[in-house]
């Protein structure tokens, strides 16, 4: 997908607070705060999945985002 | 340069006999192919394909059948198949899911680059376009030879991705795959993206020259990659399969053929008022799909010029 065009989700119920996902993320999404992994900058995530496939706990969640994609004008909003 | 052959396994049944569908038209294929002379017998052969979403929410992905008749015909020419995409182990037990195991097809299914993407080989790209340095998957890497099995369709970031993005994106590690994505702040017409893409596949295709073969499979031509999390309706008919050891002219030819295609009623390649001989994914994605074509032809990848040959 395009650039800048993921949501990152962590579920915090599952996240150990390992910071593999720190550690892998080529962009630097991710901060660790109380032990916990906060995708603080997504806004830099392009969808390379290390993260996701490195997460030991299956916490993490990339959705993409279709408003930042130009063909997004030929789908419903809602 | 003489022209390239692209061989072409029409989807189109213009007899009602078994020999005229497309799977006996792809093994046809298959055996017209010079895979014969790139498969010696104890090969290890890397089939790369996509296996879809981590989300099951797309379904128009290759069929399992497909990957079968290629799975059989590599094994009778002494071969060894093993099917392999990257995304680590989550994504391998997707594909089994999704019908590429061994009861289904007859080959393993194994990551590209290990369970957590860490088995990475990093190459020096020749004289690159935009990236210098490639993390190829050590599968790929030490696979004698490669088959890159693609599906062909539209994507946001290149406008179009086949053969060469089957490789780019999915032969190699996430800091590439990122280093790529990346590139797309540099303009708006896809143009660095896509040559980020051709250093990808020049760097995975760099210690197995002759040992290499393309085949795009441009069968539900849906406007998104086999990566989002949906499906739908394809934009262009049913085209078919084709092939060739040559990328740049099996790419030149399957976008030709999506052009020249008539449009799906319903289709969002009916909401755009596309028409045959548009240049359709770049009315889509906003993104020229030939400029990943061009780039691998500069790079001494291949062949502007093309024979189709149908089978």
């Amino acid at each position: 997908m395009s650039s800048a065009g993921y949501k990152v989700s962590v579920d915090h119920n599952k996240c150990i607070g390992c910071a593999q996902c720190y550690a892998a993320c080529p962009n630097k999404v991710f901060v660790i705060e109380n032990k916990k992994a906060v995708p603080r900058y997504q806004e830099k995530c392009v969808g390379c999945r290390a993260c996701v496939t490195r997460c030991p706990s299956g916490a993490i969640t990339l959705t993409p985002r279709d408003v930042y994609s130009f063909f997004a004008k030929f789908y419903s909003k809602q | 340069m003489a022209r390239s052959k692209v061989l072409f396994a029409k989807a189109r049944l213009e007899r009602l006999e078994k020999e005229a569908s497309l799977t006996y038209r792809f093994r046809k294929l298959l055996e017209e192919s010079s895979l014969k002379n790139i498969i010696t017998s104890g090969n290890l052969v890397a089939i790369k394909l996509h296996v879809g979403d981590m989300e099951h929410g797309g379904y128009r992905i290759i069929r399992p059948i497909f990957v079968k008749i290629l799975v059989d015909y590599v094994k009778k020419l002494g071969g060894i198949p093993f099917l392999t995409d990257t995304w680590g182990l989550r994504h391998v037990v997707v594909g089994l899911e999704n019908g590429y195991n061994y009861a289904t097809v007859g080959a393993p299914l194994i990551p590209v680059s290990g369970i957590k993407e860490t088995d990475l080989v990093k190459i020096r790209v020749p004289n690159p376009l935009r990236i210098p340095e490639i993390d190829v998957g050590s599968t790929v890497f030490n696979a004698d030879v490669l088959i890159n099995f693609s599906h062909s369709k539209g994507h946001p970031s290149p406008g179009y991705g086949g053969a060469i993005k089957n490789i780019a994106m999915g032969c190699t590690g996430p800091n590439t795959r990122s280093a790529i994505h990346n590139l797309e702040k540099e303009d708006t017409i896809g143009r660095a993206f896509q040559e980020g893409m051709v250093d990808a596949v020049h760097a995975t295709i760099l210690n197995k020259p002759n040992k290499v073969f393309h085949i795009n499979y441009v069968m539900d031509v849906q406007p998104t990659c086999d990566c989002a999390p949906w499906s739908d309706i394809p934009i262009v008919p049913d085209i078919g399969i084709l092939a060739s050891e040559d990328i740049v002219a099996l790419e030149k030819a399957t976008i030709d053929l999506i052009n020249q295609a008539p449009i799906v009623p319903w289709s969002i390649g009916e909401l755009a008022g596309l028409k045959p001989g548009d240049n359709k994914f770049l009315v889509i994605h906003g993104k020229d799909p030939y400029i990943q074509v061009e780039a691998g032809y500069r790079k001494g990848l291949g062949n502007l010029e093309y024979e189709l040959v149908e089978v």
